[in-house]
């Protein structure tokens, strides 16, 4: 099975360093110091538990990798209007592209270009950011991922990559409700990672104030009572389940919007409570902390603003 | 005047200066390296259109410096409860004390230990602070609004008003010292907590429609607060007070300088209190809480700034 990497960042690099090192066909598409330094050096894991270098092929031109079998597209969702046509030369007519990106809109966006067949909607569950060039830092103990085909069946290819993440060493969900699947991140991640980088604060330590919890409790509860006005169901409970799992996160652990602001990088921020505003709006669910929080986060969008 | 300035800092440093250069016999009660700095080079103030120094008593010990005419309270609201026991030194028989601070409620805390009848609530619009120990940096020019609470135009409220005007600092005497209170802490705290919460300042961050929308809405929480309880605030409070924080040039809020610093914020006398208020009378506060909540982690500063 021959897999591209499109995007390969923290979350790109920690998913296809651990299918190269179990042997699999991979390539990375990264840019600039990154990219340099995994061709000259190859790609260094620092896990939990391991740390290893592993050599992967890594280049910045579609071109030069061709067709594959599967594209694991992982780019920042800002960079998607530029990376979804560019990313062409890998997309033959077999091709299979599993989007594990932050938001709820990344599938759609990729099926206008390809072809809604090509694409598998996922979410990744593992928190990993570069942490120098060719370095990746994985915080979280285990790189799981939740992905499924569109129309919830186990198709032939969707259980093939499930057999090739597991082989090396992914913990990979097969989803029969992918809208689901995406939904119950999104319901966390969304307000969850904007509220953190407004508070400069870790999800753990946030969540220790009553304060805190309950600012958070109201802005997954906005993204829950969107949902369910879309028809998606969460399950019973799910805010609090959310909260409780997220409260025990270790308290160094932070989210990767507060790693991007602190970083001077852009952030995800229309993917993230952007979409919370934008979709609330459409179905007519009102989400006052999830716009502001986006009020807030604004002026850092596009990396700091200039007097800061 | 014999004036004691309890608290140095930005506000009380600024008014101290320009007091002492007018003539006055003004104490600056201050700590650390800001005091060994004003001891040893004076206390340097630079305005907007023009800088100075001027050697001026200054100590660390209220009981140094005795009875006064007048105390100017300018000390950061979270250092109240320490502080305002230490000022009883200050007090004689004839002592007006002016609060000068951010908040509502410190006219109150200080009025429970030492008396309401001395206390002078007043309101300080400006904007300045420590650039350097024993430097004063004033960005936006110091204005004062200060009153009795029970309204009365007060013999000594003119005298002190009269040394204010005669040491250049813009003064008036409010008949309704709780409204110009109100009004000042209105914009204060929506602005100290939304520029502290986005780490922008207002020049920048008011740029954008959605904060400008958040702002609004922040401070119409505290207005409604502020209404009902029964103080005397004008309907178009929240357009006006968006125009004057527009019309300003270039500032930081004090609480945005002091999160970006690490050095612990009056988050509990803004944010804080807007929320407490708005329990005690019944007036939700979503916004408030929201922003008391991001800003929470940082109110006590980072261990080890200054």
């Amino acid at each position: 099975m021959r897999i591209a990497v499109m995007g390969a960042g923290g979350i790109g690099s920690c998913y296809g360093g651990l299918l190269a090192r179990a042997g699999c066909d991979v390539t990375l598409i990264a840019r600039g110091a990154h990219l340099r330094a995994i061709q000259q050096n190859g790609l260094h894991l620092d896990r939990q538990d391991e740390s290893f270098t592993v050599q992967v092929p890594a280049t910045d031109d579609p071109s030069e990798v061709g067709p594959v079998d599967l594209v694991l597209f992982t780019v920042k969702t800002y960079q998607n209007s530029e990376a979804i046509p560019f990313m062409k030369p890998l997309v033959g007519d077999d091709s299979a592209i599993l989007t594990l990106q932050n938001g709820v809109e990344s599938a759609e966006q990729i099926a206008q270009e390809h072809g809604s067949a090509k694409v598998l909607p996922g979410s990744a569950y593992a928190v990993a950011h570069v942490e120098s060039p060719g370095v990746i830092m994985q915080q979280t103990p285990q790189a799981r991922l939740v992905f499924g085909e569109s129309d919830g069946s186990r198709s032939n290819r969707a259980l093939a990559f499930q057999e090739t993440f597991s082989s090396a060493n992914i913990t990979a969900e097969l989803s029969d409700d992918t809208v689901k699947a995406i939904w119950s991140k999104f319901l966390f991640n969304a307000p969850g990672n904007s509220i953190c980088a407004a508070a400069r604060t870790a999800p753990g330590i946030f969540l220790d104030m009553p304060e805190g919890y309950a600012s958070m409790r109201s802005a997954f509860q906005e993204v829950a009572d969107i949902a369910q006005a879309k028809g998606i169901n969460l399950g019973e409970g799910a805010v609090d389940q959310t909260l409780d799992w997220l409260s025990n996160f270790p308290p160094a652990t932070k989210g990767s919007m507060q790693t991007d602001l602190e970083a001077g990088r852009p952030l995800e921020l229309e993917a993230m409570v952007g979409a919370v505003g934008r979709i609330g709006r459409r179905v007519n669910v009102p989400t006052p902390i999830n716009d502001l929080l986006y009020a807030i986060l604004l002026p850092y969008k596009d990396g700091p603003p200039k007097d800061a | 005047m014999r004036i004691a300035i309890m608290g140095a800092g930005g506000a009380g440093g600024c008014l101290g200066g320009l007091l002492a250069k007018a003539g006055n016999n003004v104490s600056l009660i201050a700590r650390g390296p800001h005091l060994a700095a004003i001891r040893a080079n004076g206390l340097k103030i630079v305005r907007p259109d023009s800088e100075f120094v001027i050697e001026v008593d200054a100590t660390d010990d209220p009981a140094q410096v005795g009875p006064v005419d007048l105390v100017l309270f300018t000390v950061k609201t979270f250092h109240n409860r320490h502080v305002i026991t230490l000022l009883k030194p200050l007090m004689g028989h004839e002592t007006s004390i002016i609060t000068l601070q951010n908040g509502v409620e410190s006219h109150e805390q200080l009025g429970a230990v030492l008396g309401p009848n001395n206390i002078l609530p007043g309101a300080y619009w400006a904007s300045s602070h420590i650039l350097s120990p024993g430097v004063i940096v004033e960005d936006v020019k110091a204005r004062i609004s200060f009153g009795e609470v029970d309204d009365t135009e007060s013999l000594r409220a003119l005298d002190i008003r009269n040394v204010f005007r005669d040491a250049g600092i813009e003064t008036e005497i409010s008949p309704d010292p709780l409204q110009v209170l109100w009004q000042k802490f209105i914009v204060l705290s929506a602005l100290a907590g939304i520029t502290s919460a986005a780490q922008t300042r207002p020049k920048e961050l008011l740029q954008f429609p959605d904060a400008r929308k958040m702002f609004c809405e922040a401070m119409e929480e505290a207005l409604a607060i502020g209404l009902a309880k029964g103080i005397n605030l004008a309907d178009n409070l929240v357009q006006e007070s968006l125009e004057y924080i527009d019309s300003l040039p270039d500032f930081q809020s004090s609480m945005h300088g002091d999160y970006e610093s690490g050095r612990a914020t009056e988050l509990d006398a803004l944010s804080g209190a807007v929320i407490r208020l708005g329990k005690q009378i019944g007036v939700p506060t979503p916004i408030h809480s929201f922003l008391y909540s991001v800003l929470l982690p940082h109110k006590d500063g980072v261990p080890g700034s200054d």
